[in-house]
């Protein structure tokens, strides 16, 4: 019986090792092959933008399409190139997605994967200028139950159809975290959305409110302040305090009723890191007296004073 | 026999998962470095202020105030008397000047000289504090006082960061309900990134703050790891040969001591599954920086 | 026959590198590319550059004084561009106080990058 178990147990410990073994192997062939590879991405780069700046009609004969793995090194360096270039010609990039499959390539990775690694080809996918039909059969997970992977499906959807964009925000179903708001300001800075901030502060949706107070503190939208001071007077604390940091950033007067009131509401510690807020933002502190008690007073000072020359008498 | 088994199970499941462990989080770092959102600009307004008290040279300032994220800064406390060198090649390098210092009263703090920024903007993230060492008060506390951002991350002599560790460190506290008191990272050096005020309230960086403290984040992305000029390099590679070593003279007593050759292959098994594993999740931690 | 214009990119980053070196092709220029502070300390000691472009704002902020290596004294003064991903005012105020001639941010323009360098060559 011991013998059994032994043996069934040496059974199952090898089945797990083979696979162990093969992906080990497999990346230590790769890092091998990785000087290769970097000399093919480089290639590629010139031969892409060349194409992509001379708006060449030709089709391009990519170095790296002789690449092990060519479809995922072409993925993650088409990703990257659209991530950091913006109003270039999206058509050589279009006809690489094409030749290699890209698209097809990249629903297969994300359907046998999970988690974070689906949530990265599904961000590939976004960044990249595939069909309508790929970015339909994304969809599905938008009900994952990663939440890294919901937010990518939801690039997909946004750069899919910028123009449902701000219902597809308002339907993600959680509050936007402040890196995946980033994330689609990124998408607005690539043009892929447009600027428009006031639709979003005055939104009743949460996070189009979020997004709108990144934009206008991105932006130093300076117009924007009377509706910054009406989410400040909010009952919303996370968001009246994102407003209140927006306003501070931009360096708006401080003395407004909305402000006075809100500063009144918060608790020690979040007022100890308000006045920290505006001592780096170099306010005056005359110009804040109003939002101090008797004991903060000499703390605000202590704070502004540490960003003054102090003269020394010898 | 039983009881070998159950352990050499226990060991190969406790492997494997230690290993799906650092896939998910390998992972999760290669999806963050495709986040370019963040790069842009500081993520929801949340500061860090690193705070070093001892093991402070050019060569290691200069690594980190090379982070790029946007709310970042180094607190440096120095003697400027014991180590007047170093502190007159700070000041002329940086670009120091002395500027008005009075205690915020967070903490109980002694000894302090003086406190010094920078004249020029783009060194405006260093400051140092010149404190004579007395006894009376930690180091530390002069840090947490001169800091001006929420979160505190205090810096042992031995650490440095890994690429992009601010970054993830920012992102993983931005991703909690509310702020947390502490995040701690439980791979690498065991990092520990403070909330100021909870610092302030347990009257400093008490091993009761970082054992109790609720809310609190923990992650298992290596955030600091250990120095190469503290250990030269040499302690690593040794480190990785006598592990070998010791592993192949762990399976030979173990094949020798086998009572038949059912148990000597699973244990060879076993053994075979650890080694797999150390190797996989080495190369995870390479791939992922 | 006088030389080409020479143009130095400093970045980690290979592919950024590479993407900006080839945004610059044809334009009849040297280009070299460094990805460290010691790679570039090397070169501009055998080089003289007519334009540099950093790729990152650090070696700007960390205290190595890398202008005083791209700018010699007695020696022509080559432009400076840095290319980043931050937005935040006060470093691009920083970066214009240390004599940076021109910042751009990420995602970038690449028809407009190489408008810019071909300008600056020109002057």
């Amino acid at each position: 019986m011991m013998r059994i178990l032994y043996m069934l147990y040496t059974a199952a410990v090898c089945a797990a090792l083979v696979p162990l073994a093969a992906v080990t192997l497999d990346r230590l062939l790769r890092r091998r092959r990785r000087n290769r590879d970097r000399q093919l991405c480089s290639c590629s780069i010139r031969q892409i933008v060349a194409a992509q700046l001379s708006d060449r009609a030709a089709e391009v004969p990519l170095p790296l399409g002789r690449a092990v793995g060519r479809r995922r090194l072409l993925s993650e360096l088409l990703s990257e190139l659209v991530s950091a270039t913006y109003g270039l010609d999206t058509a050589p990039v279009r006809r690489i997605v094409e030749r290699y499959g890209l698209d097809r390539w990249l629903l297969r990775r994300i359907r046998f994967s999970r988690g974070c690694r689906r949530a990265r080809y599904l961000k590939w996918l976004a960044d990249l200028p595939v069909g309508g039909p790929a970015r339909d059969a994304a969809k599905r997970y938008l009900a994952d139950p990663c939440r890294e992977v919901r937010f990518c499906a939801l690039l997909v959807r946004i750069v899919a159809a910028p123009e449902e964009a701000l219902r597809a925000i308002a339907g993600f179903g959680a509050p936007l975290t402040d890196g995946e708001v980033a994330e689609v300001l990124h998408l607005l800075r690539r043009g892929l959305l447009p600027i428009a901030y006031r639709p979003l502060v005055g939104a009743s949706d949460a996070n189009l409110r979020r997004l709108g107070l990144a934009i206008v503190g991105q932006f130093g939208v300076e117009e924007a302040e009377p509706e910054l001071l009406h989410i400040v007077a909010s009952d919303e604390a996370a968001l009246s305090a994102a407003a209140l940091r927006v306003l501070a950033s931009m360096h708006r007067p401080m003395r407004r009723r909305e402000v006075i009131a809100r500063v009144r509401r918060m608790v020690p510690a979040e007022r100890h890191a308000l006045l920290r807020l505006l001592a780096r933002e170099e306010y005056a502190p005359r110009s804040v007296r109003v939002l101090l008690d008797t004991a903060e007073q000499p703390y605000y000072e202590s704070l502004v004073g540490s960003y003054k020359r102090q003269l020394v008498w010898r | 026999m039983a009881v070998a088994l159950l352990v050499m199970a226990l060991a190969a499941a406790a492997a494997l998962l230690w290993l799906l462990r650092a896939e998910r989080d390998c992972a999760k770092r290669q999806l963050l470095r495709s986040m370019h959102g963040a790069r842009s600009g500081p993520i929801g307004q949340i500061g860090l202020s690193l705070l070093l008290a001892d093991g402070i040279s050019l060569r290691r300032l200069e690594r980190l105030l090379s982070v790029e994220y946007a709310l970042f800064e180094v607190v440096a406390v120095l003697d400027a008397a014991r180590e007047e060198e170093l502190f007159g090649m700070l000041v002329a390098r940086y670009r120091l000047i002395r500027v008005g210092y009075r205690p915020t009263g967070e903490l109980p703090v002694s000894g302090v000289q003086a406190l010094y920024r920078s004249r020029k903007r783009r060194f405006r993230r260093l400051v140092l504090v010149d404190r004579r060492e007395n006894g009376l008060t930690p180091p530390l506390h002069a840090a947490v006082e001169a800091a001006a951002y929420d979160f505190l991350w205090p810096l042992r002599p031995d650490e440095r960061l890994t690429r992009g560790a601010v970054e993830r460190a920012v992102y993983a506290l931005s991703e909690a309900a509310q702020p947390p008191v502490i995040l701690r990272s439980v791979s690498g050096l065991r990092a520990t990134i403070y909330g100021r005020e909870a610092v302030a309230a347990a009257g400093g960086f008490t091993r009761e703050l970082r054992r109790r403290a609720r809310p609190r984040i923990t992650i298992r992305d290596p955030l600091t790891v250990r120095r190469e000029e503290v250990c030269g390099g040499w302690r690593s590679r040794w480190l990785r040969w006598f592990g070998a070593g010791l592993g192949v003279a762990v399976l030979a007593a173990g094949i020798a001591a086998a009572p038949a050759w059912w148990w000597a292959a699973a244990w060879t098994a076993t053994l075979l599954l650890l080694a797999l594993c150390r190797v996989r999740i080495g190369q995870l931690h390479r791939a992922c920086g | 026959m006088e030389s080409l214009p020479r143009i130095l990119i400093l970045s980690e980053d290979d592919l950024l590198a590479e993407l900006v070196r080839a945004s610059l092709a044809g334009i009849g220029a040297e280009i070299r590319c460094v990805p460290d502070l010691p790679a570039l300390e090397r070169l501009a000691d055998r080089l003289v550059f007519d334009l540099v472009i950093a790729l990152h704002v650090w070696p700007f902020r960390c205290g190595c004084d890398i202008l005083r290596l791209l700018r010699p004294d007695r020696l022509p003064r080559p432009e400076i561009y840095v290319v980043s991903w931050e937005q935040s005012e006060q470093t691009v105020l920083g970066l214009l106080e240390c004599g940076v001639d021109q910042y751009l941010t990420f995602p970038l323009n690449l028809m407009r990058l190489r408008g810019k360098v071909i300008g600056a060559l020109m002057r």
